[in-house]
């Protein structure tokens, strides 16, 4: 750990040396305007899509808050950086930003004014949209109520909180520009929108010290949240056809992988809303990642063993739906011998959700788990976690457990917290 | 083996099937029916209880994890015979039609209320999102649970 700060430090350091050369060259304002909201409704619509693929309404909203008026705080290794008011207020908001402004805040993450943005907004994605999109993007945005709401500040430590240090990272870290116009070719198409507006690589890319997604390992599973974002494409991939991804980014279950949970359940419930064309064109591309040999897991169950408070509290609480032959109706169960969280390195992702359950789609249909958390005690939840690793898994027994139960019942408490 | 639990204040020795729900237990060997069985599965809520305060759906919890745990149902919420402030609210709202659910309402808004007693609009639909009514009452039970804050 210690190398690894000082190897932070060195690098920040470095980054405010080329800062300082960069910040010579100011990003000018751009001139505010009197923004009226777009009256081009194919144009609208076509954007209110895009932000449905982008998630946008997940990061710029507040728990309470009134949608895209922002102060989500997002968590980072650097602080915490809350999100923009991206609604047409003037004061707070963005009511004074042009297309031209909107488009660079895009693609060189720089406000209207020419402060910097932090990458917690995902510019570097969002700089491979295409000017239409972006268009489409702006115009959605100008119809929206103007929410006045001041963003609280951000709680970046030095040297973080000094914006003009973007300009450094920008120059190692973000390729400006659009990508190549994508063909009508579906899988050109869920190439382009993974890359751009959909800003997968977000939670699926590995980071490096300096919070850049690293090049090279592009959708091959990291760590986002406290969970496991699993590898879309290399050795760990798991295969999946066209249509049982379109099933599961539109449903949020697949019979062979199991549910959407977590943040992915929250993408879903918009990715769900966006263009059936455009959610087929990324399911195309996204099951293009994986070549054929490589197949969704075969079943392993090494079998119930010795009668255990483990294996009591697994057939009362978790057998009734996941055991295979059982059917729990629409809120769906995966049979837990094909598991992808129970076969992880990590224990996020189980853990995670025994603790909260999956009720994400309670309002809005899909799958469905309750939440363990008030059910069962720490030492309960590890004995079951623990036995399900061995009964339905084929790696070794994970060490850290307790830390995993005890950070996910913290988040669950923020949460709560947030609500109140 | 036997299983020593807590219920509305009372202990209880429970033997046979360690895998029992709790639920079960309650219903069929301590003879409290006011938690439901409705899907078994933790899905709708009918059968919600506190255990230590908590509100857990009690078609899933085995009573071989209850070992010295407190169990509250619908009726030891009852206050010297009379139904206390939670309960009362349902009963003024009218907010049951079949009543299958309520006892599962009851509990789930007793806990909401216990963590929070001035809860906002929002923090009552999301703190009821775990029980369902097939009857479709909900907007009498919200008012109930708004009454009971309020009482």
């Amino acid at each position: 750990m210690k190398t690894r700060s000082w190897i932070v430090l060195l690098l920040a350091l470095t980054v405010v040396l080329i800062a300082a050369g960069v910040a010579l060259v100011r990003h000018p304002e751009i001139d505010a305007v009197d923004q009226k909201p777009s009256d081009d409704r194919a144009l609208v619509q076509a954007g209110w899509e895009l932000t449905q693929l982008g998630n946008c309404v997940n990061c710029h909203t507040a728990a309470g808050g009134q949608p895209f008026a922002g102060d989500y705080p997002l968590e980072t290794p650097f602080g915490t950086i809350r999100s923009s008011n991206i609604t047409p207020d003037r004061e707070t908001g963005i009511g004074t930003w042009s297309e031209a402004a909107f488009r660079r805040a895009m693609r060189e993450g720089v406000d209207r004014e020419g402060a910097h943005l932090y990458p917690a907004f995902p510019y570097t994605h969002f700089t491979r949209a295409s000017d239409e999109d972006i268009a489409a993007l702006y115009a959605y945005f100008t119809t929206l109520a103007p929410v006045s709401h001041e963003v609280a500040g951000n709680g970046l430590p030095f040297p973080f909180n000094i914006r003009a240090l973007m300009a450094g990272w920008n120059l190692l870290f973000l390729d400006n520009g659009p990508a190549p116009e994508p063909t009508s070719d579906p899988l050109d198409r869920g190439r382009y929108l993974v890359a751009s507006v959909a800003h997968c690589g977000a939670c699926h890319t590995p980071r490096n010290v300096l919070g850049a997604e690293k090049s090279g390992e592009e959708l091959t599973g990291a760590e986002i949240d406290g969970w496991h974002a699993p590898a879309l494409t290399g050795p760990k991939a798991r295969g999946w056809s066209v249509e049982e991804m379109t099933r599961y980014l539109t449903q949020g279950f697949s019979t062979q992988h199991g549910a959407a949970a977590g943040p992915m359940a929250e993408s879903v419930i918009n990715i769900r809303r966006a263009s059936p064309e455009d959610v087929k064109a990324m399911a195309t591309y996204i099951a293009s990642l994986t070549p054929a040999e490589q197949k969704p897991l075969d079943p392993i169950d090494n079998g119930r063993g010795e009668d255990s408070a483990a294996a009591q509290l697994y057939e009362a609480a978790c057998a009734k739906c996941h055991e295979s032959g059982r059917n729990p109706g629409p809120s769906n169960a995966l049979s837990l011998s094909i598991s992808p969280a129970l076969r992880d390195d990590s224990p996020a992702n189980a853990v995670r959700t025994i603790i909260g359950g999956i009720t994400d789609y309670r309002d809005d249909g899909g799958p469905y788990m309750p939440a363990f958390e008030d059910m069962l005690d720490d030492v309960q939840i590890a004995q079951v976690t623990r036995y399900l690793r061995q009964r339905y898994g084929d790696g070794p027994e994970w060490q850290d457990l307790d830390s995993t139960i005890a950070k996910a019942r913290s988040a669950g408490k923020e949460q709560d917290d947030n609500q109140d | 083996m036997t299983i020593r639990i807590e219920v509305n204040g009372k202990t209880h020795d429970l033997t046979g099937d360690p895998t029992m729900p709790l639920l079960y237990a309650l219903r069929g060997e301590i003879g409290l029916k006011g938690a439901k069985f409705g899907c078994g599965l933790g899905q709708c809520g009918a059968c919600t209880v506190l255990v230590d305060g908590k509100a857990v759906f009690s078609c899933l919890m085995p009573v071989s994890a209850l070992e010295g745990r407190k169990v509250t149902t619908t009726e030891g919420l009852m206050q010297d015979g009379k139904p206390n402030k939670v309960q009362q609210a349902f009963i003024d709202e009218q907010a049951a039609q079949c009543g299958y659910c309520i006892a599962g309402m009851v509990m789930r808004a007793q806990y909401l209320l216990d963590r929070n007693p001035h809860p906002s609009e929002a923090e009552i639909r999301a703190g009821m999102q775990a029980n369902l009514c097939r009857c479709g009452t909900h907007a009498a039970i919200l008012r109930a649970v708004r009454r009971a804050a309020q009482a």
